[in-house]
């Protein structure tokens, strides 16, 4: 009976100190790259001035970047290439040349389905303006002809457009970097467990844990068709979370829903999939490859996933008003879906 | 020594089921906010349940800001300001969310149970 009473006693302390949570969250918001932009630290000890401090270092980042890879103005890196485009060859830093690199190698990847040429149909489409327009069918043909990553040259550290009206838009990658970049800092500062959040895209960093390995940070998928609900959550360590939905920046004409994923091949709304959820070893990675994997559809998005090492994803669609999804298989078992 | 007696065996289970119930009531249920706090200029200016639904409009520094709280959500469903991040963010009902308008300087904030969890959202 003692023996029974011990076990007792020992269950009940086991669960008291399972709900007793070592680590302190210090988390702060704020707008970048037309977005919303959150930093939490989790940390035992650290004061609020030096979280308020780290928090700042990351933001300062974030904005760094921004004012390099907007094209929202023409005074930063990529708005200058974009004002020269077929005029000037333009001397760029070498964090943009790489990012340029970068982002070719996901052209080549998918054959041209992530492409940052695609500026000049995503600017006529202007999914940021209060009132959004469907380009017409003879300027959408015009706009393609500017389209093409291969007509961006790169050699070291200068970059040419090679024809006036060509754009760079690195919509698809930069936050993504960013929040790595943001990491980056705080790791440097000592931060060993922090969560980067730009626009829906997440940075995990946790020290000594790995992706799917570990299970320390719930990441929660928002539902396509459900404002304010969630489709599923999954259990993650230190790994980049993107997902891109035709639910985000959208407008609905006519009972079409026309959204900010370009097929760069068509220069309309990628249609096959309405979202995409990719898990990555960083958070660029995950945001070029959730652009990526929408525009190349169900079937050929789930193949690239399956060919791509350390990464997973999920696939959401619809047919008839009804959502079906397919996990990667190493998402199998791991996706918890949400009830509707 | 003593037997152990059967109201002894009922004060064990009690206690057993009670902190075991706790422990998963607190760990494992959803953190849905139970509480909307609307912050112009760092300054709070209105404060209320998630579950009342009721429209709330700010003067903020850049123009009008409309609130809505609907069925346990809330959205920031129009502003008078550029490039309309707050209304893009749509509709938010978790503890510790925050809607933000930089240039009306207008935070929408859910609070609930305070809890140092560890998550994030995407898309």
């Amino acid at each position: 009976m003692n023996r029974c009473i011990g076990i007792t006693l020992s269950l009940i302390l086991f669960f008291s100190s399972c709900s007793r949570n070592q680590l302190h969250r210090y988390s702060r918001e704020s707008t970048a790259m037309e977005t919303y932009v959150s930093v939490t630290i989790y940390d035992a000890d650290v004061s609020q001035e030096r979280a308020d401090a780290l928090v700042d270092s990351a933001f300062s980042e974030i904005h760094r970047i921004e004012n390099v890879m907007t094209d929202y103005a023409d005074t930063s890196e990529v708005g200058l290439i974009n004002v020269n485009a077929g005029k000037d060859t333009m001397e760029i830093s070498q964090e943009l040349a790489e990012l340029l690199r970068k982002s070719f190698s996901f052209s080549e990847q998918s054959n041209g389905a992530f492409d940052v040429s695609v500026g000049p149909i995503v600017k006529a489409w202007d999914f940021l303006s209060s009132e959004p327009k469907i380009p017409s069918k003879s300027k959408m043909r015009m706009l393609r002809q500017l389209v093409g990553y291969k007509n961006i040259v790169v050699e070291g550290n200068k970059v040419f457009l090679n024809a006036k009206g060509m754009r760079i838009d690195l919509g698809g990658i930069a936050k993504g970097y960013a929040v790595d970049k943001a990491i980056e800092i705080l790791k440097r500062n000592g931060v060993k467990n922090t969560i980067v959040d730009l626009g829906g895209n997440l940075g995990v960093w946790w020290d000594g844990t790995h992706s799917l390995d570990s299970a320390v940070a719930e990441i929660l998928v928002r539902h396509p068709r459900k404002e304010g609900k969630f489709f599923g959550s999954l259990n993650v360590g230190t790994c980049g979370v993107s997902t891109s939905g035709d639910y985000q920046r959208c407008f609905i004409k006519d009972g079409v829903r026309y959204h900010h994923i370009i097929d760069p091949a068509t220069g309309y709304p990628a249609k096959d999939v309405v979202s995409v959820t990719i898990i990555a070893d960083d958070a660029m990675t995950a945001d070029a490859l959730s652009t990526l994997v929408f525009v190349l559809g169900r079937e050929k998005g789930m193949e690239f996933i399956k060919k791509s090492k350390g990464v997973e994803g999920l696939i959401v669609w619809e047919e008839e008003d009804k959502l079906s999804y397919e996990l990667s298989p190493g998402l199998q078992g791991k996706f918890k879906r949400s009830d509707d | 020594m003593k037997m152990i007696t059967l109201g002894d065996k009922i004060l064990i289970v009690v206690v057993f089921l009670c902190t075991v119930g706790s422990f998963f009531a607190k760990n494992l249920l959803a953190s849905q906010g139970s509480l909307v706090i609307i912050e112009l200029k760092e300054m709070p200016v209105y404060k209320g349940k998630l579950t009342e639904d009721r429209k709330v409009t700010i003067k903020g520094a850049y123009g009008d800001v409309r609130v809505q709280i609907r069925g346990g959500n809330v959205a920031v469903v129009h502003a008078d300001c550029p490039n309309k991040v707050c209304v893009r963010t749509g509709w938010r009902s978790l503890s510790g969310e925050t809607i933000i308008c930089v240039p009306n300087q207008v935070i929408v904030r859910i609070l609930g149970e305070e809890r140092n969890e560890v998550r994030g959202i995407t898309g």
